[in-house]
C-alpha cells in the first residue's frame, strides 16, 4: 500500500470521526440550549418575584427560546475540523499525536517517515470506534448542568417562601380581624338598639344581618371570602334602607319655613328649622297644651301659618302634612280638642320620624362601616393576588365582586339575563329611589371571557332583558326574583337599564369597592356592551 | 507495503528509524556492564549525544561520571579525552598551544593540539576552572571548532563536551556563566544509587574485573542516527506547546503565579531547541516516528533547569528550577483544543 493510499485512508477514517464529532457536538449545543433556557427561567421566575411582568408567559416562553437558539447558533458555529478529530482522537485514545501529525505533514513530499507515518496512522484510526471517540458520557457535566437548571427552575417556580407566605398570611388574618372587630361593634349597637325597641322590625333585621354576617366572616379563611360576605352584607343593608324618610325629613324642613314668623310656632318652626325633631315634637306639644288658651286671632294666624306648613310638606310627599292640616282645620274651626288631638298626632310623628332618623344613622354607619372594611379587604386581596401572580391572568376576577351591589348574588341571574356568557357581572345595585347611589358589580362567574358575547348580543337585534319590573331603572336586589327553571319574572330591557349599571360599577369602582385587579374588567365589560367607558 | 526512510550519512552506513532504536539499545546494554543503575542518565546522556548536543551532569564524587562517560567512548569507539579543571588550568591546557619546535636545523612554530581534540571531551568539574579557562570552550562547543595561533582548525567529528559539576564543596569554585551553560543542549542530575545497586556496584567493583564495554557503533553510525533524528517530524500543535512551555518560563509571560514571582529571566531560544531535538531522540527510541506531548514534557527538566534563572525569593523559600519547572509542565495545557 503507496502513502498515498494510506493518506486517503486516513481521511477516511478521519472523516468517519468527524460524522460522530458532529453528532456530538450537536448533542452538546442542544444540551447547553436547553441548560441555558431552564436558566433563563429559574433567574427570570426568581426576579418576577420582585417585578412580576418577568413572570409573564411570553417573557418565560420568549426569553427561553432566546437563549436556546443562541446557544444553539454559539454551538454549532464552527464545525468540527479534520484536524480538530485527529488531536481529539490522538487524546482521548493515547495515540500519541500519531494522527495529527500524519494529517499535517501526509500530504507534503519529502518528509522523512512520511510513509511509516501514514502507515501507522490510517492503520490506528481505522480501528479506533468512534462511539468511544466521542461518547455520550462526555456530555454527562452539560447533562447534569441541565438537570441542575431544570430544578432549579421548578424549585424557583414552585417552592414557596414561607417567610413571603407567612407575612401575607398574617396580613390576611389581620384583615379579617379588623373587619370582624368593625362588624362586631356594629353588630353589638344594633343588639342593643333592637332590644331597646323589640318591636322594630327594622332594628330586628339589621341586628340580624349583622349578625350573621359577624358569623360568616369570623369563620371566613381569606380576605376574598369576607369580600364576597361583605358584599352580600351591604347589599343586605341597603334592602333595610328607609326609602320613605328622606321625603318626610324634607317635608318637615320645608314645613318649618311656613311656620316661621307666627309666634307661638316660633319654638316648633326652629326645632324644624334646626332638624331638632325630638325638640319638634316637644315643641307641638307645648302647642297642643296650649291650643285651648288660645284667642281667635292666634287660631287664626297658627291655623293658616299650618296650612301653609302642610302644603309645603305635601310637595315632598310628607305624611306629615295630614296631621298638620288636620290641626289647622281643627284650630280654624276652633275646635281646641281635635287641635290638640292632631298636634299631639304632629308630635307622636316626629318623635317616629325622630326614631326612624335614628335607625337610619345607624343603618348608615352600618353601610360605611362596611364600605370601609370592603376597601381595606379589597386592597388585600389585590396583595394576595399579585403575591399570587395571577393578576391580570384570572378569569375569575369578576368573582370578586365590590361595592354595594349584590354581589353573591348567583351568576345564573347575570349568565340567563344577558345573555349566554358565563358569570360577569351578574346583578348590579344602582341608585335607589330617594337614596344613595348603590353601587357594585359582579356575580361569581368567570366573566374574563364573556364581554365579547354579551357584546355580540347586544349589538345584534336581539333584545335582552335582565330581571326587574319594567320601568324600574335598576332592580331591587333586596327583593330579587328567585329565578327558576319556568319562574315567571317580570324582566326589563337591559338596553333601559344598562347605562344606569354602569354608572353604579364605576362608582363603586371609584369608591375603592372593587380589588383593583379586577377594575380593568369591569371596565372593559361595560365598554364591550358599549357604555361610555 | 511500508516505505521505511532509511538515512545514510555521506561516507558513513545507511540506518533505518527500527536500526535507530537497535543500535541505542545496543549501546545502553554496553554502557550497563559497568554503571549500575542511573538509567535516566544513561538515557539522557546517550539521548544527548544522538541530539547532537553537549551534557552537563550534576553530582557528587564517586557516582559514576567519568566511568560512564569512559563506557559511551568504548560503546561508540570514540575517543575519549578527560581533563580535570582547575583553577591554576589554562585555556592551552585545553585547547593547545604553539610551541617552537626544531625540524632540519629550522625552527617553526608547529601548533600542538589540545585536548579538546578528540570526540569526547570529559570536561571534570568543570566549575573549579576560571572563567578565561570555561571560556575556552566557549567556542569550541558552539561552533565545533578552535582558533589558536591565529589559526582556525575544525575539532574532529563528532565532537561532545560531557561536563561535571559538583554541587558541593562551592568554595573555590567559578559558576558557569549563563552564556556558557546555554551551551549545554541539557544538564542532567546524578542520583545516589539505591541500596541495592550500591551493593551491586560494591560486588563489581571489588571483586574480579568485569565485563568492558565493546564497541557496537561507529562514528559513522552516530552521525546516521543524528541526521535521521533531526528529521522525525513534529506537529504544529506540539511544537506550539514546546513555545508555551519555554514563554511559562519567564516571569512577563509566564500565567504561573511562582514562575512571575521566584524567576528572574526564563529559558532562552536555545532551551526551546534543545527540547525539540531531545523529544525527536525519545520519540525515535520509542519506536515512533513523530514527536508526542510526552516526548516533550519529558524533556523540559534536563532542557531547561540550567537555563533558568531563579530570585533570590525561590533560594530564600527552598524553592529549585526543578519545582519551578514541573509546576510548569502541569499548569501549561498540552493541547488547548481538547477537552
Amino acid at each position: 500500500m503507496t502513502p498515498t493510499d494510506d493518506a486517503r485512508r486516513l481521511r477516511e477514517a478521519l472523516a468517519r470521526l468527524r460524522r460522530r464529532a458532529v453528532l456530538d457536538r450537536r448533542t452538546g449545543a442542544v444540551l447547553a440550549g436547553l441548560t441555558a433556557a431552564g436558566m433563563w427561567v429559574a433567574l427570570a421566575w426568581s426576579l418576577g418575584r420582585a417585578w412580576q411582568p418577568l413572570q409573564s408567559l411570553p417573557v418565560l416562553a420568549g426569553g427561553a427560546a432566546a437563549t436556546l437558539v443562541a446557544a444553539l447558533v454559539a454551538g454549532l458555529r464552527r464545525m468540527p475540523t479534520l484536524s480538530w478529530v485527529a488531536r481529539m482522537a490522538d487524546a482521548r485514545f493515547q495515540q500519541q499525536e500519531r494522527l495529527a501529525t500524519a494529517l499535517e505533514h501526509g500530504d507534503a513530499t519529502g518528509v522523512a517517515f512520511r510513509a511509516q507515518l501514514l502507515a501507522e496512522a490510517a492503520g490506528r484510526a481505522a480501528a479506533l470506534p468512534a462511539r468511544d471517540a466521542f461518547p455520550l458520557r462526555h456530555h454527562r457535566p452539560r447533562g447534569l448542568a441541565f438537570i441542575a437548571a431544570a430544578a432549579l427552575a421548578a424549585v424557583a417556580v414552585l417552592v414557596a417562601r414561607p417567610h413571603v407566605d407567612l407575612a401575607m398570611q398574617r396580613a390576611d388574618q389581620a384583615s379579617i380581624a379588623a373587619a370582624v372587630q368593625d362588624l362586631q361593634r356594629q353588630a353589638g349597637a344594633a343588639a342593643r338598639a333592637a332590644a331597646a325597641a323589640p318591636d322594630d322590625p327594622r332594628r330586628k333585621a339589621l341586628a340580624g344581618a349583622l349578625s350573621a354576617a359577624l358569623g360568616d366572616v369570623r369563620r371566613a379563611q381569606t380576605p376574598q371570602s369576607v369580600l364576597e360576605r361583605l358584599s352580600e352584607l351591604s347589599d343586605q343593608l341597603r334592602g333595610l334602607a328607609d326609602p320613605g324618610l328622606a321625603a318626610e325629613i324634607q317635608g318637615a324642613v320645608a314645613a318649618a319655613g311656613a311656620l316661621t314668623g307666627v309666634d307661638p310656632l316660633s319654638p316648633l318652626a326652629r326645632a324644624l328649622g334646626a332638624g331638632d325633631l325630638s325638640g319638634a315634637a316637644a315643641a307641638a306639644r307645648a302647642l297642643a297644651s296650649s291650643a285651648g288658651q288660645l284667642g281667635a286671632p292666634a287660631r287664626q294666624s297658627i291655623a293658616q301659618a299650618l296650612h301653609a306648613a302642610a302644603a309645603s310638606a305635601a310637595q315632598s310627599g310628607s305624611a306629615l302634612s295630614t296631621q298638620l292640616d288636620a290641626a289647622a282645620t281643627a284650630l280654624q274651626q276652633g275646635n281646641a280638642a281635635g287641635a290638640k288631638q292632631a298636634l299631639q298626632s304632629v308630635a307622636q310623628q316626629l318623635d317616629t320620624l325622630q326614631q326612624r332618623q335614628q335607625d337610619d344613622r345607624q343603618l348608615n354607619a352600618a353601610r360605611d362601616a362596611t364600605g370601609a372594611d370592603q376597601r381595606q379587604t379589597a386592597q388585600r386581596v389585590d396583595a394576595d393576588r399579585r403575591a399570587a401572580g395571577q393578576t391580570g391572568q384570572s378569569g375569575s376576577a369578576a368573582a370578586v365582586v365590590g361595592g354595594e351591589g349584590s354581589g353573591k348574588a348567583p351568576s345564573s341571574q347575570g349568565a340567563s339575563a344577558l345573555g349566554p356568557a358565563q358569570g360577569g357581572a351578574g346583578e348590579q345595585g344602582g341608585p335607589q329611589p330617594g337614596g344613595q347611589p348603590a353601587g357594585g358589580s359582579g356575580g361569581q362567574g368567570a366573566g374574563a371571557s364573556g364581554g365579547g358575547t354579551r357584546a355580540a348580543a347586544l349589538g345584534a337585534n336581539e333584545q335582552v332583558f335582565v330581571p326587574g319590573p319594567p320601568g324600574a331603572q335598576v332592580p331591587d336586589t333586596s327583593q330579587a326574583p328567585v329565578l327558576l327553571p319556568g319562574a315567571a319574572v317580570p324582566l326589563s330591557d337591559a338596553r333601559s337599564v344598562i347605562a344606569a349599571f354602569e354608572q353604579a360599577a364605576l362608582e363603586a369602582l371609584d369608591r375603592g369597592e372593587v380589588a383593583a385587579g379586577d377594575r380593568d374588567l369591569v371596565r372593559q365589560y361595560f365598554s364591550t356592551l358599549g357604555g361610555s367607558s | 507495503m511500508t516505505e521505511i526512510p532509511v538515512q545514510e550519512a555521506p561516507g558513513h552506513p545507511a540506518i533505518d528509524p527500527e536500526g535507530f532504536a537497535g543500535v541505542a539499545a545496543r549501546i545502553e546494554e554496553q554502557v550497563r556492564r559497568v554503571i549500575v543503575g542511573q538509567g535516566d542518565l544513561v538515557r539522557g546522556v546517550l539521548s544527548a549525544i544522538l541530539a547532537g548536543g553537549h551534557v552537563l551532569i550534576q553530582g557528587v564524587p564517586g557516582l559514576g561520571k567519568t566511568v560512564l562517560v569512559r563506557a559511551l567512548g568504548d560503546a561508540l569507539d570514540l575517543r575519549v579525552n578527560r581533563v580535570q579543571f582547575t583553577p591554576d588550568l589554562m585555556p592551552t591546557d585545553i585547547v593547545g598551544t604553539t610551541v617552537i619546535q626544531e625540524h632540519d636545523g629550522r625552527r617553526d612554530f608547529v601548533f600542538h593540539d589540545g585536548p579538546v581534540f578528540t570526540n569526547l571531551l570529559l570536561a571534570d568539574e568543570i566549575n573549579r576552572a576560571t572563567p578565561k579557562t570555561q571560556s575556552a570552550l566557549l567556542e569550541a562547543m558552539q561552533e565545533r571548532q578552535v582558533t589558536a595561533g591565529g589559526a582556525t582548525r575544525p575539532l574532529p567529528v563528532p565532537f561532545f563536551v560531557l561536563a561535571t559539576q559538583n554541587p558541593i564543596e562551592l568554595e573555590g569554585t567559578y559558576p558557569l556563566p549563563e552564556a556558557q551553560l546555554d551551551r549545554f543542549l541539557v544538564q542532567l542530575l546524578v542520583e545516589f544509587p539505591s541500596d541495592d545497586e550500591l551493593a551491586l556496584i560494591l560486588r563489581r567493583t571489588t571483586g574480579a574485573p568485569g565485563e568492558e564495554p565493546e564497541p557496537v557503533a561507529r562514528a559513522g553510525d552516530l552521525l546516521a542516527m543524528q541526521s535521521l533524528a533531526r528529521q522525525v517530524p513534529v506537529a504544529d500543535h506540539v511544537l506550539d506547546y514546546a513555545v508555551r512551555l519555554v514563554a511559562a518560563t519567564h516571569p512577563e509571560r509566564s500565567g504561573v503565579d511562582d514562575v512571575r514571582r521566584q524567576v528572574r529571566f526564563g529559558a532562552s531560544p536555545r532551551g526551546a531547541q534543545a527540547m525539540v531535538a531531545m523529544a525527536k531522540v525519545r520519540a525515535l527510541l520509542d519506536g515512533r516516528p513523530n514527536v508526542a506531548f510526552d516526548d516533550v514534557a519529558a524533556q523540559v527538566l534536563p532542557a531547561l533547569r540550567h537555563r533558568v534563572l531563579l530570585r533570590y525569593e525561590a533560594e530564600a523559600e527552598g524553592v529549585d528550577a526543578d519545582a519551578l519547572l514541573q509546576r510548569i509542565v502541569d499548569g501549561v495545557p498540552r493541547d488547548p483544543l481538547v477537552r
